[in-house]
């Protein structure tokens, strides 16, 4: 069975016996333990963000000696080139007519060779 | 003097890893946290798991944490309270909206001196049988001594929200409890005396 809106109503009495209940109501103060419990927490917290810090820092170290340390060898590998170019400026490497000659006489020589040795070969069978 | 900085540069300063301002606030804020996990899960190592995850969640964003209007205040509660209505929900303990009243035994008890500790119980589980939203409105009116405009902030409702909400616990507590009426106002009377 429903009540009314006015059988529902609170009246001043059910106001004060439902505040005169919750005053009752048991209390509720927390052990100082977990006072301590919350703060080594922190203390957890704060540690391992000073850890993720410390590594984040050394990341950063390191990539900026990486970074300065490929712009040193760039910087050295063309210091490298243009002292090698300056020192072999005045070096020819133009091959010779005696060069040549000699090239082509060992050609030929192999080339003889060669037919010489099949020749061996067909005259034996 | 760190005892009169306010919570939200406390806040800040335990976001840098200052631990005498997290204490401070651990000072300030523990019971009243403890308090509304307490009357939201109705236990105490419940309650102590609670409030401990909820300052845990505040340590992890104290760094970069921004008022946004909100109190410090307003905020941590409400972060007790997700936490809260989440275990609630997790466990499947929050009462239907409109749960039907359950009456209590008032059968005669001897008089002794457990009898204040049996009406506390029975008051606490009055509580927690109601709807966890109405429990909620009721910890922080009546018993945080909130505005309704400041529970209203705190729930993310209107304040006509809380309104109804509170009067729908009300009454609820009262169909639940008034058997103990005749039983128990002699003895409240004679407390508050005491």
């Amino acid at each position: 069975m429903s009540q009314s809106p006015d059988e529902d109503k609170m009246t001043e009495a059910d106001e004060a016996m439902v505040d005169a209940f919750l005053n009752a109501a048991e209390d509720t103060i927390p052990d100082r333990v977990l006072h301590q419990r919350i703060l080594s927490d922190f203390d957890a917290v704060a540690r391992a963000r000073r850890m993720s810090g410390d590594a984040g820092a050394m990341i950063g170290t390191l990539f900026e000696r990486f970074r300065m340390a490929t712009a040193g060898a760039l910087a050295g590998f063309c210091g490298l080139g243009i002292v090698a170019g300056a020192a072999t400026a005045n070096v020819s490497n133009a091959v010779t007519p005696e060069y040549e000659f000699a090239v082509y006489a060992d050609d030929a020589y192999q080339l003889a060779s060669f037919t010489s040795e099949e020749e061996g070969g067909w005259a034996a069978e | 003097m760190v005892a009169e900085e306010s919570d939200e540069t406390l806040v800040r300063k335990a976001g840098r890893g200052d631990r005498d301002a997290a204490a401070l606030l651990v000072e300030r804020h523990t019971n009243r946290i403890y308090a509304v996990c307490y009357r939201m899960l109705g236990g105490k190592a419940a309650a102590e798991d609670a409030a401990q995850e909820t300052f845990l969640r505040l340590w992890k964003n104290a760094h970069r944490w921004e008022p946004k209007g909100a109190k410090f205040q307003t905020w941590l509660i409400r972060i007790a309270m997700n936490y809260c209505l989440d275990q609630l929900r997790k466990s499947g303990r929050e009462a239907p909206e409109e749960a039907a009243p359950e009456q209590i035994d008032t059968a005669d008890r001897p008089d002794d001196s457990l009898l204040a500790t049996e009406r506390k119980r029975q008051i606490g589980v009055a509580l927690e049988k109601l709807p966890a939203r109405q429990r909620l409105a009721i910890t922080l009116c009546h018993f945080e001594e909130m505005s309704n405009i400041e529970a209203a902030k705190v729930m993310d409702v209107s304040v006509e929200a809380i309104e109804s909400l509170l009067s729908r616990a009300r009454r609820s507590l009262r169909d639940r409890l008034s058997p103990m009426k005749p039983h128990l106002a002699g003895r409240m009377s004679d407390e508050s005396v005491t």
